[in-house]
């Protein structure tokens, strides 16, 4: 696996030749994309707050006049926020909502792996996820440098199993695997030294593999990642702070690795489905989300970190603007909210979308522009190009352009 | 180690009087003598006997030999007996049943496919030893409800792209990268990718009670009728069925079953990657394929005889190379050394249930606790069980799995584990650690962690 940096390239020699009939038969997108000036990465790492399910945009960040939620004037003149999020209006000048974002995957799985990956689904071509993507990009500090706290992870593709989430599905789970292994020092040791002896150590890549790889994890044990997932060493005011729950736990422990320098972590809060009973369940929801989100913003400034970490809030989908015959909502790719945060990006509302919610109206952003507008605050050059494990150069987003009101601060 | 050394003396012996009590040189080697002349390629000894009963067991069983087992090998070193013994054993179908799963639809659990019941069907097919070409007839054309029929789930776990999973799994090509766009250096192109999904397109999927139905909606005939590779189109409206026998017919496809035969036992396939025949990797000795294919076929498409062959020629039977150069890579690619791999999960988990002397896994056990080795994260949709990368949360996964039962003496530990006994060096590690410890380390040592 190489990167390459095809700028020069393409700038240089692509670009007289542009002017002709290049432009139209790679498009405006790639045109635009070599002009874009150089990424200026403004955050060094990255929270996701996964709403696995997909979340409904109208019992969140996008209430619409005569639907069944209130909407909340927030802090911001002109942006309001649905009821169920009343507690986040006073910190709408931190939050900058997109409503520009949608798609045309309408499959749980399928869009799973769009918001993951920045790439529509296709078995024979998998692409790495961005968590992957960050993970290859930053040097190595000991521990896992793309971490999923949740029952989903996804894959880094050709980039290979060094950038593979490191999935906690369940964090005390976790933290006694890693328990177990630091009371075993005596163990890995004569492990690494019978793994020396081995007779084809020399000529198997596969044996040096593992042997690197079990090096890794015993300078894992060493780093304070194993102490980052020990909840009993947590003050009971910090627990509480982000809630008595499974989400609050997962936020937590996120705010934590993210501190220690973990690039991208990622916390999933699942039941986001709500094809029965939206009211009820998005009122659950939302109180499970919004205790641990202020907790972590509050973290976040205070400990001088707000400049430096990007809070990202999605899910694979939003939801049908009319509640169908059990009160609930259906998948609805056409609109998929987003609300990112962190440093100066607060306050502004990307986009829009109609009166009845069914439509966006003004700007419209693919996922793939989310994505390279992501990439491209934590610093990674989208015009170095991955080549793939079967010899194919291929790009970190599908043909993506990073929203410049965003990205230009 | 030593023992090691002094052993390939012994066994240079005993395999020469292999040779003449099958007869001439094997076939195998007779074909590969001639490319390792001309390509100066020197071959590597030919294996102990406990390593070429474990690299067996390994490989037919997916698991290490019980120490009984081992026992009775080095007593009576027949290793063309051992291929029989094993072959006619219910573990060797059962194993293999699971590598063809794996193959077909991938380790991770998808909605609406009983891994189990398409496993299950499998099994006997493999036991039975139905021809291949029949087993992949049913698999292509295979219609009716998830629960109840095996093939079927074949059929619902690839309906993402049919036409990548039968390329690469029954004619060994990725035709799947012709979707996107046309590759200059390959054969085929977009409209083939396209010409070939058309078969499915009569396919309908449906969730009923037993999981999910397929089943083919007669083909509109307004349609443009789909077009396989060698240009042949359907003569009815029976598209798939039709499909399974242009399939099965065709000479890629016995090269493709014999090839993933021969890199499950080998290492390495004569295409490499297994999957993936085009000009950029054309097979390394097309004659040997060629002629594989041909007794393949001649055999009734049937497994064990294939098996039977590869297991008792000497290519099979060789040491991993010295190196770790261009020769050594040569040597490799040649199959004139051992191409050394780590074992399977599925493998390790059944053979640490061996070591410690606890009941055999179930293959659906197996499935799952492989699965929690692996962690969630979805592996390469490319279906090969042999594809497949550790990473330090598989490691610590297994690091971290608590060892049932106590410590055996010494001998018995590194015999069940490793095939050979402890040496001087390791003796005097025994008295700086303790029993357990070793045991520990013996488990996920690469020496066992390795299929050599």
């Amino acid at each position: 696996m190489i990167t390459s940096s095809r700028r020069a390239f393409l700038r240089g020699l692509l670009r007289p030749v542009l002017a002709g009939g290049l432009v139209s038969c790679m498009g405006p997108r790639l045109a635009q994309a070599i002009s874009s000036s150089q990424p200026t990465g403004r955050f060094r790492r990255c929270i996701v707050l996964w709403m696995d399910g997909g979340p409904s945009q109208l019992d969140t960040f996008d209430p619409k006049a005569g639907g069944p939620r209130r909407s909340i004037a927030t802090k911001v003149p002109g942006l309001a926020f649905a009821e169920p999020l009343a507690g986040l209006a006073n910190h709408a000048d931190k939050l900058c909502v997109l409503r520009s974002v949608g798609s045309a995957e309408g499959e749980h799985t399928r869009a799973c792996e769009l918001m993951h990956t920045g790439f529509s689904p296709r078995p024979a071509f998998p692409r790495p996820s961005l968590g992957s993507m960050v993970s290859h990009d930053r040097p190595d500090n000991g521990f896992p440098r793309y971490v999923t706290l949740g029952g989903k992870g996804f894959g880094p593709a050709f980039l290979g199993g060094t950038h593979a989430p490191f999935v906690v599905e369940d964090v005390d789970a976790a933290r006694q695997q890693l328990d177990v292994l630091t009371k075993k020092g005596r163990e890995l040791d004569l492990l690494t030294e019978m793994n020396a002896g081995y007779w084809w150590q020399r000529s198997s890549a596969a044996a040096q593999q593992r042997s690197y790889t079990i090096e890794a994890v015993k300078r894992l044990v060493e780093t304070p990642f194993p102490k980052a997932l020990d909840l009993s060493s947590r003050t009971s005011s910090e627990r509480d702070r982000y809630g008595d729950h499974e989400f609050g736990r997962r936020l937590l422990v996120a705010a934590r690795l993210s501190r220690l320098g973990v690039p991208w972590v990622e916390a999933q809060l699942p039941g986001w489905d709500t094809h029965v009973d939206n009211q009820r369940r998005t009122d659950a929801l939302a109180e499970q989300l919004q205790q641990p989100w202020l907790a972590l913003l509050e973290d976040l400034q205070q400990s001088g970190l707000w400049e430096e970490t990007l809070v990202v809030w999605m899910g694979e989908f939003g939801r049908t603007p009319r509640l169908n015959a059990a009160a609930g909502r259906d998948h609805f790719p056409e609109v998929t909210p987003v609300v990112l945060a962190g440093g100066n990006l607060g306050g502004r509302t990307i986009g829009a979308t109609s009166a009845d919610g069914a439509e966006r109206i003004g700007q419209r952003h693919e996922v793939a522009d989310l994505m390279a507008t992501v990439l491209t605050l934590l610093g990674l050059d989208l015009d170095a190009e991955y080549t793939t494990d079967f010899g194919s150069p291929t790009t970190k987003v599908d043909g993506g352009i990073p929203i410049a009101e965003i990205v230009s601060g | 180690m030593i023992s090691k050394r002094v052993l390939v003396i012994a066994i240079a012996i005993h395999a020469a009087s292999l040779q003449t009590s099958m007869g001439d040189t094997h076939r195998i080697d007779a074909m590969l003598a001639e490319p390792h002349r001309t390509q100066e390629v020197t071959v590597t000894a030919v294996c102990d006997d406990a390593t070429y009963l474990r690299r067996l067991s390994l490989d037919l069983l997916g698991r290490v030999p019980k120490l009984e087992e081992l026992n009775a090998f080095l007593a009576d070193p027949n290793r063309a007996d051992a291929v029989e013994r094993m072959l006619n054993s219910p573990e060797h179908v059962r194993f293999w049943s699971q590598l063809w799963t794996v193959m077909l639809i991938g380790r991770s659990d998808q909605q609406f496919v009983e891994r189990e019941v398409l496993r299950t069907w499998l099994e006997q097919q493999l036991a039975d030893q139905t021809s291949l070409q029949q087993v992949a007839f049913e698999l292509i054309s295979a219609q009716g409800v998830s629960a109840l029929t095996g093939p079927v789930n074949y059929m619902a776990a690839s309906r993402e792209d049919p036409v990548m999973r039968l390329s690469r799994t029954f004619l060994a090509v990725r035709l799947d990268c012709a979707q996107c766009h046309d590759h200059p250096h390959d054969r085929w192109t977009n409209a083939d990718y396209q010409a070939m999904t058309r078969f499915f397109q009569p396919v309908q999927y449906r969730e009923v009670s037993g999981g999910i139905l397929v089943r083919d909606s007669t083909a509109d005939a307004s349609t443009q009728r789909p077009v396989f590779l060698t240009g042949r189109q359907p003569q009815t409206s029976a598209w798939r069925r039709e499909l399974g026998w242009m399939v099965v017919q065709s000479k890629p496809f016995s090269r493709a079953m014999v090839n993933r035969t021969w890199y499950w036992l080998m290492g390495r396939g004569i295409i490499d990657p297994v999957d993936d025949l085009s000009r950029d990797h054309p097979p390394v000795l097309p004659e040997l394929l060629e002629s594989l294919s041909e007794s393949f076929r001649t055999d009734g498409y049937r497994l064990r005889p294939l098996i039977r062959m590869i297991c008792t020629s000497q290519a099979y039977q060789r040491e991993p190379s010295c190196g770790a150069d261009e020769h050594a890579d040569r040597q490799r690619s040649l199959f004139a050394a051992r191409t050394v791999r780590p074992l399977l999960p599925e493998q390790w988990l059944a053979s640490r249930a061996v070591v410690l002397q606890r009941p055999a896994p179930t293959a659906d056990e197996l499935s799952s606790q492989a699965r929690q080795v692996l962690g969630l994260t979805p592996q390469s949709p490319v279906s090969d069980p042999y594809h497949w990368e550790a990473n330090s949360q598989t490691l610590i996964r297994q690091l971290s799995l608590s060892i049932p039962g106590s410590p055996a003496d010494l001998d018995s530990m590194y015999l069940s584990t490793v095939a050979r006994k402890p040496t001087a060096h390791e003796r005097e590690l025994a008295e700086t650690y303790s029993s357990q410890e070793i045991l520990f380390a013996l488990l996920h040592c690469n020496e066992f962690l390795m299929n050599d």
